[in-house]
């Protein structure tokens, strides 16, 4: 009993000291914390326009409550179920096809036994990573184009020309290609550094043992990234209900509209073009919740199944 | 220490440079000419013109500077231009013009409405007074008329008085709207290879028909060729072929949705939902299957469809006629005997007198003042004295003697400047016409510009010819112009932005089908009636009564 | 002895294969990527009739540098080009000082409210708000239409400074620990060895934070007003995605036809200076980056 007080007074007076050693890193992380509060927090405040009918000329404070008003229109809108249907079926095109490609790239470019090339693959593979959406948009624009890359390759094999762009079924391929176009290559490095992390001892011990190299991968190299994996995937789940608006606005027309308006292209046309701006708050606040509960469950999940969690 | 030491010296450079572009980031020092600021008006307005020539009807004693939100797309926009540096120099007024990419013009507007911060003069169409004057962000201008006589005059002027009504809100005017003084004939109409119908012996085409057959002979003769598009999207091409027909909403009208003013009957019509416009459909649909219509008509731009035209994939295009002359000029590079012209409005049916809507008379673009500046009624003043002779002249035809001179009591441009030979450098280099300040637009400086080119190479330009028949054209009341929509109350708009959002979704995205033969036409009467039972009638009964209120 | 041998052998041949089959796919891979670059630059500098009609795809044809003339002969262009640099490079700078120095407190291990701290400062990492209040607190602190307004509102971006923060847990604590019997202050401790020892992670943080503001359009597009201040992605997106304005409003068309070749041209120029300074800063990626991530 009294080797527990002793053991907790022990650790006050270690808090006290560590709070006066702390005071100066507190003087460091004065101006952090000064761009948080203001930057994050101060901006987070406008969120309180989604439970009002906002007048700009009343502004944020006296703009009338209207309480639960615009979730519940969200809700009832007869186009929710799609938008809700777009978005998630978006985002589980990327999980299947585009989740997979920078864990394969990193283990093909981790077997590569020549380190000049190795290096040349990549820092080619990161390459588009740099540009921006207009650039890349306005070269998907170009390849799927009925002229463009695609369609010449195949009417080459005398297949019949696409109109990709036009088409509502080749808008989340179209999508989810671009993507593995110009993220797969930089997303492998986080992989790459989980494999070169590796136990070198696991690779000798399987190769003495006869082990081929693909067996190698499966046995040694994927667990060995397990953990990351998960992260990441838990991380994708937290954004289940979030696309970026950017890219699809831009590739996006009324052909395709059926399955490429999403939460977030939407919020844009009604809280921004059409000015409903409390209404587009609304939406947001919404998808941000459920991406939050999301994370926090499957994170939950993760925990039970005992894998790498988030926190 | 040394490598801190350099670290320090490179922050303190970094410091210095940022302060440098901070302070040019600042607004601008208001008044190019800090001699200018009179106290006593007159006679250092005298000072300033010893030769008292140049002397403005409107002077302002106190410099009048102010922010001006424009949209800039190809023609870069100065502040230091002819027209702006007259104006201050003569009139005591310093605009300072607020470029903002045309790409990305409503993202900045909206957040700036959002934030109550809105620039002291800005640009917008007419839903957006629509959706921002009940706020009272916007100066009423009907407080000051008695500054505005001349403004008031045109349109309360015979020819507009109809149309200019239902630009109001709650009955009280919001928005200067750019007007047309005169304006070089546009229209949305087929531009064909005529080149190509000589070729293949066609016939010019009189109607929409004999357009199909020419374009089916044209398709078999080059199966290569598509033949036709637009780079407007479907609902464009869609609204003027639909009106040709008989129905109409989309294409010409100002709106994104397709109600529009039924002339034969004197009301507002929700178009799809008119039996004519499934001719107009189906008319797609037929080129669609037989390889007619380009694929990708959904996505081309401007670059893709001029390209396709050149290279001699396209062959008929429907859209804005002025277009025909860059046309001609980039194909006849490739091939020198292609020649785009334009065909006159088509015949359907059996009808024997075509019917065609085009571009409304004024633009619907308006300049806003913003309800908080100080200066309001010098401002309405001054936007006012835009719509007076000497400011139209001004602001389309630029300064006497360095940009113009009078012929015989009409302004022309001097050939030194109609020889630059393109509008947009035109604007360009002298600040001249809408996409600068021009509010009540005469084109007739286009005009001098075609007569010239006219005389150096002995070709009149093809859109010169176009301009008089389309004027001819529109005396004849085959070519209408867009009537604009009733204003509406707030409760209207309210009901309509849901009716319609929701309309709009569906049609967009059935509609493609339709073309695409996904849906056989068979299934449009059912579609119709799905549109019908979401709300058409309400919001053709929303319309009309606005539009009765007017009447 | 003998079955053995022959064993490995077969094994041999079968990772050979395998090696060069990956290296195949690899290689393929690399190709698709470079292709459209590839064909960018091309485009930007054939001759625009032989563009027009499709007949470049391999190589360029009637080579000529025009397009590039006409760009470097537009003003807003050079200075939007200028602004930009400046951007990246006094934002960059801000971005990773800031950055650097909210990860060193967090990175220490007796740091007094840790948990807590952490907590809030990722809470914000989890709600976007979206344009319109960011614009806000923008316009409440009188930034607008300064460049402080591109500089400092994306300061700290959590994700890259919880990089640096794991990356600064990995220095040995001894290291630190002597510095303070020494008498070294934490800011001295900082500047002194944190920094310098962490390199690896602060370069590749760097080519993170530039991209980021090199491509970034939307907070030029809403706080500055003024033309010339306005980066380079503004005026790439009104040339790129081309306006329909005129045709809408029946307005008479006044533009010029901008062909494919100056679009391209425009694009290549954009994403010139990062193909420049990429490879150098490339050599960092492995050990710096991901040290950071991998364990955060």
């Amino acid at each position: 009993m009294k080797t527990y007080q002793r053991h907790d007074e022990l650790h006050h007076i270690k808090r006290m000291k560590s709070f006066k050693k702390s005071k100066e890193l507190y003087l460091l992380l004065f101006l952090p914390i000064l761009y948080f509060i203001i930057f994050k927090y101060g901006a987070m405040f406008w969120m309180v326009v989604a439970f009002e009918d906002y007048d700009p000329i009343k502004g944020v404070l006296k703009s009338e409550w209207v309480g639960l008003k615009w979730f519940k229109t969200f809700l009832q809108d007869p186009y929710f179920l799609t938008l809700i249907k777009n978005t998630v079926l978006m985002n589980v095109w990327c999980l299947l096809f585009y989740f997979p490609v920078p864990i394969i790239l990193a283990l093909m470019i981790n077997e590569v036994r020549q380190k000049k090339l190795k290096k040349v693959v990549q820092t080619i593979s990161y390459l588009p990573y740099f540009f921006s959406v207009v650039v890349i948009c306005g070269l998907i624009v170009n390849v799927c184009s009925l002229d463009g890359l695609i369609n010449q390759i195949l009417s080459a094999f005398g297949m019949e020309k696409i109109s990709f762009l036009n088409k509502p079924e080749w808008f989340r391929p179209i999508y989810v290609l671009s993507e593995i176009w110009q993220k797969a290559g930089w997303s492998s490095i986080i992989y790459l550094a989980a494999l070169s992390s590796v136990d070198v001892q696991l690779y000798e011990a399987a190769v003495v043992d006869g082990a081929s190299r693909l067996k190698q991968i499966i046995h040694i190299s994927l667990p060995g990234i397990a953990s990351v994996i998960s992260i990441q995937l838990l991380l994708a789940l937290g954004e289940i209900l979030s696309v970026g608006y950017e890219k699809i606005m831009l590739l996006y027309n009324g052909a395709t509209m059926e399955t490429a308006d999403v939460i977030s292209t939407y919020v844009y046309r009604r809280g921004i073009i059409s000015a409903d701006f409390s209404y587009g708050t609304a939406v947001n606040l919404f998808q941000a919740i459920i991406g939050l509960t999301t994370i926090i469950l499957a994170n939950k999940a993760a925990q039970k199944a005992e894998t790498a969690s988030l926190w | 220490m040394k490598k801190m030491k350099r670290l320090g010296a490179i922050m303190l450079t970094m410091l210095m440079v940022m302060q440098c572009v901070a302070c040019s980031g600042k607004k601008e020092p208001t008044n190019d000419n800090p001699s200018i600021t009179p106290t006593k008006g007159v006679s250092d307005k005298e000072q300033n013109n010893p030769e008292g020539e140049k002397k403005s009807s409107l002077y302002f004693e106190d410099t009048l500077s102010f922010t001006w939100m424009l949209a800039e797309s190809d023609i870069p926009l100065k502040d230091d231009i002819l027209t702006l540096n007259w104006l201050r120099e003569n009139m005591n007024v310093d605009i300072h013009i607020m470029a903002v990419p045309d790409s990305d013009y409503e993202t900045k507007l909206s957040t700036m409405t959002a934030t109550n911060s809105l620039p002291d003069v800005v640009d917008v169409d007419s839903n957006v007074i629509e959706s921002v004057a009940g706020s009272g962000m916007l100066l009423n201008l009907s407080d000051y008329e008695k500054s505005m006589p001349d403004y008031i005059a045109l349109i309360e002027g015979e020819d507009r008085a109809n149309n200019t009504a239902t630009y109001k809100y709650n009955g009280d005017i919001y928005g200067f709207q750019i007007l047309e003084d005169y304006r070089v004939g546009i229209a949305p109409l087929p531009v064909i290879r005529t080149d190509l119908l000589e070729k293949y012996n066609i016939k010019t085409p009189t109607s929409w028909e004999e357009l199909y057959d020419a374009m089916l002979i044209m398709k078999e003769n080059d199966p290569n060729n598509y033949v036709f598009s637009t780079r407007n999207g479907i609902t464009y091409l869609l609204g003027n072929i639909a009106y040709s027909m008989g129905a109409g909403g989309y294409g010409a009208t100002q709106n994104g949705f397709p109600v529009y003013y039924e002339p034969d009957q004197d009301r507002y019509i929700y178009g799809p939902a008119k039996d004519e416009f499934k001719n107009a459909v189906q008319y797609l649909a037929n080129a669609y299957k037989d390889g007619l219509l380009h694929p990708d008509y959904n996505i081309m731009d401007r670059t893709m469809v001029t390209s396709y035209l050149t290279s001699g994939t396209l062959a008929v295009v429907i859209d804005n006629t002025t277009f025909t002359n860059s046309y001609n000029n980039a194909i006849q590079e490739l091939y020198p005997e292609a020649y785009f012209d334009m065909l006159d409005p088509l015949t359907y049916g059996g009808n024997t007198k075509a019917r065609q809507v085009t571009f409304s008379k004024d633009w619907d673009q308006f300049t806003v003042i913003n309800s908080k500046v100080e200066r309001a009624e010098d401002l309405v003043k001054f936007f006012n004295w835009l719509y007076t002779e000497e400011g139209a002249l001004l602001t389309n035809y630029g300064v006497e003697g360095e940009t113009y001179e009078m012929v015989e009591g009409t302004p022309k441009l001097l050939d030194s400047i109609s020889a630059i030979g393109d509008y947009a450098t035109l604007r360009a280099n002298y600040g001249l016409g809408t996409w600068y300040i021009a509010r009540f637009v005469n084109e007739n400086t286009y005009m001098d510009m075609f007569k010239y080119q006219e005389k150096v190479t002995g070709i009149a330009p093809v859109n010169m010819t176009q301009a008089d028949r389309i004027q001819k054209l529109k005396e004849e009341g085959i070519l209408v112009h867009t009537q604009s929509f009733p204003s509406f109350t707030n409760e209207e708009t309210e009901r309509l932005t849901t009716l319609e959002t929701n309309l709009n979704t569906v049609f967009d995205q059935e509609i493609n089908k339709f073309i695409t033969g996904q849906r056989s036409m068979e299934e449009w009467g059912s579609f119709v009636e799905e549109l019908k039972g979401m709300g058409v009638a309400e919001v053709e009964e929303i319309y009309n009564t606005a539009y009765s209120r007017l009447k | 002895m003998y079955i053995v041998k022959q064993k490995r052998n077969r094994r041999i041949s079968g990772d050979k294969i395998f090696g060069f089959i990956n290296l195949f796919l690899l290689l393929l891979f690399v190709l698709i990527i470079l292709y459209p670059i590839y064909y960018m630059f091309i485009v930007s500098i054939s001759g625009s009739a032989n563009v027009v009609r499709g007949e470049v795809k391999w190589f360029p044809i009637n080579v000529n540098w025009n397009s590039y003339k006409t760009i470097l002969n537009n003003e807003s262009l050079g200075r939007s080009y200028f602004n930009t640099v400046f951007y990246t490079v006094a934002g960059t700078s801000i971005c990773l000082f800031m950055s650097a120095l909210c990860a060193y407190p967090l990175s220490r291990k007796n740091l007094f409210g840790k948990k807590f701290l952490t907590f809030f400062i990722v809470f914000t990492m989890l709600f976007d708000v979206g344009m319109i209040p960011k614009f806000l607190v923008v316009d409440a602190l009188h930034l607008r239409n300064t460049v402080f307004s591109i500089l400092l509102p994306s300061a700290i971006n959590v994700y890259y400074m919880i990089m640096i923060r794991t990356f600064f847990q990995n220095v040995p604590e001894e290291m630190l620990e002597s510095a303070k019997m020494d008498g070294a202050s934490e800011l001295r401790i900082f500047f002194k060895i944190m920094l310098p020892l962490s390199k690896p992670v602060l370069a590749s943080v760097t080519l993170f934070y530039a991209v980021g503001i090199w491509n970034s359009y939307l907070s030029p597009l809403l706080y500055l007003d003024e033309k010339k201040l306005y980066p380079l992605q503004l005026i790439l997106r009104n040339i790129v995605i081309s306006n329909e304005m005129s045709s809408m409003s029946g307005d008479i068309a006044a533009m010029n036809i901008s062909t494919m070749n100056i679009k391209y041209a425009v694009i290549f120029v954009s994403i010139l200076p990062i193909l420049c300074v990429y490879p150098f800063i490339q050599k960092y990626f492995n050990k710096g980056v991901m040290v950071g991530a991998v364990k955060g």
